[in-house]
């Protein structure tokens, strides 16, 4: 008997390791799919609260590689000229009446809304998670993502994946516990050139926001080439120049 | 005021008809219109100096409007750049502030250099800043307000790197003019300079700077900055002014920030001035408490640790609709007689700002 479990458990953890290198490849070819390695993206954001009023931001986002990413804003006015520089768990904000960075977390929003820093500025789901494959169907693939570590924003994620083209279609955020925190849904699918075709519009819903909805809209995104010096705290008050 | 909006339409004129046609002059900025409600403390030294002369009955009130209007023209190598503060405090007087004006070259993504009149603003502190030699004096309680800048020369370098410990280094040099000047002329050996080295080494701020203007005033600093975990970060800063080639005057700062579950932020400093005073601050500010959407209320306080006078101050924000800003901003100062903030001209105010941006 004791024989049999040890089979059992021998191929039930082959058979673990055998998915999760998979899985993995699922989520790299989802990150490809998403965006390129290096861009620049014009994006919207709103805020839609319960009694219907909404309010609008727009940004100007770059990113290159698998950790760095800038974010200019672009209006309202009142936010105008604001800039966050994400360098690998680093992260931090702009003011330019204060005309220097101040650190701050991912957790942290700065407009406010379901969305949070992490949302907006975030990585590559390959870069903070190692995935499993829970179920498929025909059309689908769910899979099981968690944090590599503890500083990533949620601990897990329960991803749906389109087996057809490998489009991220939903995101379930949870917290340590698996406390449900938000979920994200991809929707309309639109070509942007360059051979990349995507979601042009995420949005999200919380539990702990109850009736508050959050949307990213993807305006334009491209590949770019953009130097390394981009990406540091003092090129953030000039990010309005590679426009 | 005129004659500076005028001059700004013939620079973004004359800009619009050079070769990069993309770029083109932005305006942006905002109103701010106060209405303060004072309580003063007519016995204290400052009130006497700055009131006393004409007897005005308590309580007091100030009603100001304060635009703050920025241009900018920026094109990937080279831009200009301005920040204006007026002040209208009656119907028949109005001042106006350059705050800062100066242009910028950039030849490439690790050069930049400037000239002109520039706020500069060094030290990882949010209240205090004891490496700041070269920033302007600014508000403990309401550092985000815009200062005003000094003219200087400034060049600075950035490199980018790829190491698994360190990540960028920067350089920047300051030439700054002689603070003492006659008719617009001072003494060329009364030029100052100062220099800031950066690193983001094991995923630390690290800011090395140094001032001199001469053997009274030179200066070395450093200052520190790094999150502990996602949501705590600390920092600390020492500056040192040396004469006579040992420290005679030394301040320091430790501080952190910290966020937890329910999105409430408290910043914490505790400061060590030059003067040999002690301060401690804190700032706790809570985004949409309860679900009242669009409201920020916050608190602050800095205490004198050596007198027990301290100030405190609770702006409560509302931003109920897009590029508007309500804020009702109550402040004491509260000390025994002689102590710091116990003689304020002000014991206490209320204030409420309209703040309007556009842009």
């Amino acid at each position: 008997m004791k024989r049999v479990f040890v089979v059992i458990a021998l191929l039930g953890l082959s058979g673990w390791l055998i998915a999760s290198p998979a899985a993995d490849e699922i989520v790299k070819a989802v990150d490809r799919n998403l965006a390129p390695e290096s861009y620049e993206a014009y994006r919207r954001l709103i805020n839609e609260e319960p009694n219907g009023k909404r309010k609008e931001y727009e940004f100007f986002t770059l990113k290159k590689g698998k950790d760095k990413l800038a974010l200019l804003y672009l209006s309202p006015a009142s936010e105008k000229g604001r800039a966050t520089l994400r360098l690998g768990e680093n992260m931090w904000l702009y003011i330019p009446n204060v005309n220097r960075p101040v650190r701050i977390t991912s957790l942290q929003s700065v407009v406010g809304g379901v969305f949070n820093n992490a949302d907006i500025m975030n990585l590559d789901y390959s870069v903070e998670y190692s995935a499993e494959l829970e179920s498929e169907t025909d059309t689908e693939q769910v899979l099981e993502l968690k944090a590599k570590t503890s500083s990533v924003a949620y601990d897990q994620l329960k991803m749906w994946v389109s087996k057809k083209d490998q489009m991220l279609r939903k995101v379930e955020c949870r917290g340590a516990s698996g406390m449900l925190i938000k979920t994200l849904e991809f929707k309309e699918d639109r070509d942007f050139g360059g051979g990349l075709l995507r979601p042009s519009v995420i949005e999200t819903h919380s539990p702990l926001f109850k009736g508050y909805r959050s949307y990213i809209i993807y305006k334009k995104i491209r590949a770019r080439s953009i130097p390394d010096e981009a990406f540091t705290q003092q090129f953030m008050g000039r990010l309005g120049d590679l426009r | 005021m005129k004659t500076w909006l005028g001059a700004l339409a013939l620079i973004g004129s004359a800009a619009l008809g050079h070769a990069d046609a993309e770029a083109a002059l932005e305006l942006s900025g905002n109103l701010d219109a106060k209405f303060g409600l004072i309580q003063a403390r007519t016995g204290s030294p400052a009130y006497r100096l700055g009131l006393g002369k004409a007897p005005l009955s308590q309580p007091l009130t100030q009603f100001t409007l304060e635009p703050y209007v920025n241009a900018d023209y920026a094109t990937s190598q080279a831009g200009f750049h301005a920040k204006g503060h007026g002040l209208v405090d009656d119907d028949t007087d109005a001042d106006f502030d350059l705050l800062e004006l100066y242009g910028t070259l950039s030849p490439s993504f690790n050069w930049s250099a400037s000239a002109g009149k520039k706020a500069f603003n060094w030290g990882r502190g949010y209240a205090f800043n004891p490496v700041g030699f070269i920033n302007p004096a600014k508000d403990p309680q309401n550092p985000e307000q815009p200062q005003s800048g000094r003219l200087a020369l400034a060049l600075e370098y950035t490199k980018s790197l790829e190491g698994p410990a360190l990540s960028a280094l920067s350089l920047l040099g300051v030439l700054l003019p002689p603070e003492r000047t006659v008719n617009g002329v001072g003494e060329a050996q009364a030029t100052g300079a100062a220099v800031k080295g950066g690193a983001l080494l094991w995923d630390t701020d690290i800011d090395l700077m140094g001032l001199d203007r001469g053997p009274g005033e030179r200066r070395l600093g450093l200052a520190l900055s790094r999150n502990l975990s996602t949501n705590l970060e600390l920092h600390g800063e020492y500056g040192a002014l040396w004469a006579q080639a040992e420290p005679a005057e030394a301040s320091g700062l430790a501080g952190f920030r910290y966020l937890n579950s329910l999105n409430t932020t408290v910043i914490a400093e505790y400061y060590r001035a030059g003067s040999g005073r002690d301060y401690a601050y804190a700032k706790l500010s809570q985004p949409e408490p309860f679900g009242w959407v669009h409201f920020t209320p916050s608190l602050s306080a800095i205490v004198n640790l050596q007198d027990g006078s301290f100030s405190a101050s609770a702006p409560q924000s509302y931003k109920p609709f897009t590029n508007t800003e309500i804020i009702f901003w109550p402040s004491v100062f509260i000390g025994p007689e002689g102590s710091e903030f116990g003689s304020k001209a002000f014991e206490q105010r209320y204030d409420v700002w309209l703040r309007f941006y556009f842009g």
